[in-house]
């Protein structure tokens, strides 16, 4: 039933109220503060990274405060559906969020176009890849593991990760790639990117679901 | 009669404790009491019937439905009553209600309201503010708002006063008054099932120590009361647990003609209470 995973998801983003508007408002005063240029685009990834490292932990938290395992699986209703709602809900919030940036940046843009640049649609699909590998960082330690130790081995991770990208782009060897990919048309890299994110999200989901379908409340 | 939850050869094991071969039935219109002390196995088994646990063998079968295989179908038609409610804290009773009974193909709201004016419960009021009572109660609320065929209850009673005990004990009596319901109910406080259950399992590490109906169970079974000289080592056979203090001497036994016969008007006969059922046969234990 299709509609169980609307309530699910309506469940979900309403438990969270108190949460959300904080999110939401956080992309509002964000790109005043912190920005890179005129284009913003890495300014827009740390925002998206910040808010999907946050928002997946505040409903995590939710779930350890309330027991909603317990709760949800008691409903009428398919873990795999409990999993995809979840999901629903992430990208829900990270599209109002992407708006609500938009939105801001376009508003500083017009008060003081010579600092703030307007936003271009292109940065969407790398704000996808940030999503989905924070996302599939998480959520299956966290549905392995408990919130805490979920939490602590997700920023090693990242952490971790930031670290590699770091060392890779001090290596000669990249320069080529680099040079590859810059000479590429902007709509080849977003395809190649709305691909990874796919990939990346489509990996998480069934992962996710094959350790929650196992999991013991 | 029709049978609306059948485990059976049930087994789940942890490291340190295990539920074995667990095997029973409940019947349409019956209160089932679900017995045994803390630890004991209660709500593992619950769980295990609710998919929340996995069992490692056996089958369980609630409506005519698999407990796995057609869990969306058959928690549809559950009243689950969980120990401790777990909700989303900080909503309202109203909010809640709101996110809850879209999930439900037969939800009644008319139903809803009316128990919910009889519970005396504040819809505007945060579920975190509530007492124990006053959640146990909204828990039975939500469970009884969607036509449920069974009821399904772990300690619904545990921590609530004995007045609020006996109204959900006449809650639960008026639902199966149609026949058409049952309602399977684990507790620690036997006197609870000394009103309302018409059937009583007994669980004992892991394991099921003694089921049936209630009253024969209770006719099968004596307790007796005598001083020190009467008993001696031989009878034990007789008895499913003795309490021996210097002066008197106290037994609960299952061969009611054996003992009479032994006795005869030298002891003193009582019907056991479910308490004195369950202490003595996790005692042997």
């Amino acid at each position: 039933m299709k509609s169980q995973l609307f309530h699910l998801v309506k469940m979900e983003l309403f438990s969270s109220k108190k949460s959300l508007p904080m999110f939401i408002l956080f992309p509002i005063f964000y790109p005043a503060f912190f920005r890179d240029g005129k284009t913003d685009i890495l300014s827009y990834i740390f925002c998206i990274a910040i808010v999907g490292f946050l928002l997946f932990n505040g409903f995590a938290e939710t779930d350890e405060k309330f027991k909603t395992g317990i709760m949800l699986n008691t409903l009428p209703v398919k873990r795999s559906e409990i999993i995809d709602a979840r999901f629903i809900s992430l990208y829900i919030v990270y599209a109002v969020i992407t708006v609500v940036y938009f939105l801001a940046a376009a508003a500083l843009h017009v008060i003081k176009p010579d600092i703030f640049g307007i936003m271009n649609l292109s940065v969407i699909p790398m704000g996808l890849v940030i999503v989905s590998v924070i996302n599939v960082i998480q959520m299956p330690l966290y549905y392995i593991f408990d919130i805490q130790k979920s939490r602590m081995m997700s920023i090693l991770i990242m952490f971790g990760i930031i670290i590699l990208i770091t060392f890779m782009f001090m290596q000669s060897w990249i320069t080529p790639i680099i040079n590859y990919f810059s000479a590429m048309s902007t709509a080849f890299i977003n395809i190649i990117l709305l691909l990874i994110a796919a990939i990346i999200f489509t990996v998480n989901r069934s992962v996710s679901e094959r350790i929650y379908l196992k999991k013991e409340f | 009669m029709d049978t609306v939850l059948e485990v059976k050869q049930l087994n789940k094991c942890f490291k340190d404790f295990s539920l074995k071969n667990i095997d029973f039935k409940i019947e349409k219109g019956t209160i089932t009491g679900f017995v045994g002390p803390n630890g004991a196995g209660k709500t593992t088994t619950i769980k295990c019937i609710l998919n929340l646990l996995h069992s490692d063998s056996g089958s369980i079968t609630a409506l005519g439905l698999d407990h796995v295989k057609e869990e969306r179908k058959l928690k549809d038609k559950l009243g689950i009553v969980m120990d401790f409610g777990y909700y989303y804290e900080d909503l309202t009773l109203g909010e809640m209600k709101r996110l809850t009974a879209p999930f439900y193909t037969k939800w009644d709201e008319k139903s809803y309201q009316s128990i919910l004016k009889k519970f005396q419960l504040p819809e505007h009021k945060k579920i975190k503010d509530l007492s124990k009572g006053m959640r146990m109660k909204y828990s039975i609320l939500l469970a009884m708002s969607h036509d449920a065929k069974l009821f399904i209850m772990d300690e619904p009673t545990a921590g609530l006063d004995p007045i609020v005990r006996m109204e959900l004990i006449d809650i639960l009596k008026n639902l199966i008054q149609d026949e058409e319901k049952a309602v399977f109910l684990s507790t620690h406080i036997t006197s609870d099932l000394d009103k309302a259950a018409d059937y009583l399992i007994f669980l004992n590490d892991g394991k099921i120590v003694l089921q049936g109906a209630k009253d024969e169970i209770k006719d099968s079974h004596v307790i007796v009361k005598g001083s020190n000289k009467l008993f001696d080592q031989d009878m034990s056979q007789y008895f499913v647990g003795i309490n021996k203090t210097p002066y008197a001497v106290e037994g609960l036994s299952n061969n009611k003609k054996a003992v009479r016969q032994i006795f005869q008007n030298d002891a003193v006969y009582e019907v056991p209470t479910v308490e004195d059922l369950l202490l003595y046969y996790t005692r042997r234990a």
